[in-house]
């Protein structure tokens, strides 16, 4: 992000988003969960 | 940033066309097909699930909401306001670029943007059932975003930044395309583990 030239890069959130889904995946096995990020492009 | 590691993917270390026409399969059949049951949850259960609140859903067409795909929730770091530009990347079946349509109201715009021909189609149909005048969908590339220098306020996404063969050459567009002070507000993914040269170049790992 930084080297994109954004600024204040921050991750709010994250949660299991995957588990229960009908079929399955492969997010278990490298621990992926759900983000939300921002970032913002300096003035 | 948390003390899990983050395994980036710059460039991805496979054919990029392969790869996009892997993806588009995949969302090809979760437009056609939504309530098929994917390796990912989908529809107004995911919505609940990534904590979209349901007054944002409101006036929203079902044929929108249920092809919803996403892993997080872009409005969760701050609603939008009255007037901004918004551009929503791998916009789907349009359902993120027509809450945004509701919050920045008729004197916003929103430009959603997707590369899955059947996914715009859906969006377009939702879009033309809400009336939402504010809103319109291209087809594109993250990577080749249809939108002028310094035009948005805000660029959207959800569930799709991973999915990028080029994620530095999107962030360049994202940074292109903002405003100077304009800000990302993105729902993605993330590993805890590092995922191994051998798995970034197996397709079916990024679909799946």
């Amino acid at each position: 992000m930084k080297s994109a030239g954004f600024a204040e890069f921050q991750i709010t959130w994250s949660k299991d988003v995957f588990t229960g889904a009908p079929q399955e995946s492969s997010a278990d096995a490298f621990g992926t969960v759900g983000i939300n990020f921002f970032a913002r492009k300096p003035v | 940033m948390s003390d899990r590691e983050v395994s980036p993917v710059a460039v991805a270390p496979v054919d990029r066309d392969v790869l996009r026409e892997a993806i588009k399969d995949e969302y090809r059949e979760v437009a056609e097909n939504p309530q098929r049951g994917f390796h990912f949850h989908t529809g107004r259960r995911l919505t609940q699930i990534v904590g979209y609140r349901d007054e944002w859903l409101e006036g929203v067409p079902e044929s929108s909401i249920e092809s919803f795909a996403g892993t997080g929730c872009p409005f969760a770091m701050g609603v939008l306001k009255t007037g901004e530009h918004v551009v929503d990347v791998g916009c789907g079946g349009g359902i993120d670029s027509l809450i945004a349509g509701k919050m920045v109201g008729p004197k916003g715009r929103v430009v959603g943007i997707d590369m899955t021909v059947e996914m715009l189609g859906r969006a377009r149909g939702a879009a033309k059932e809400a009336n939402a005048t504010n809103v319109e969908f291209q087809q594109a590339y993250a990577e080749e975003l249809p939108v002028a220098d310094e035009w948005a306020d805000v660029v959207i996404s959800n569930g799709v930044f991973n999915l990028f063969p080029d994620k530095a050459k999107a962030l360049g567009e994202f940074y292109r395309v903002l405003k100077p002070g304009g800000r990302m507000q993105i729902g993605d993914i993330m590993v805890a583990t590092a995922v191994p040269e051998s798995a970034k170049r197996h397709i079916d790992l990024w679909t799946g």
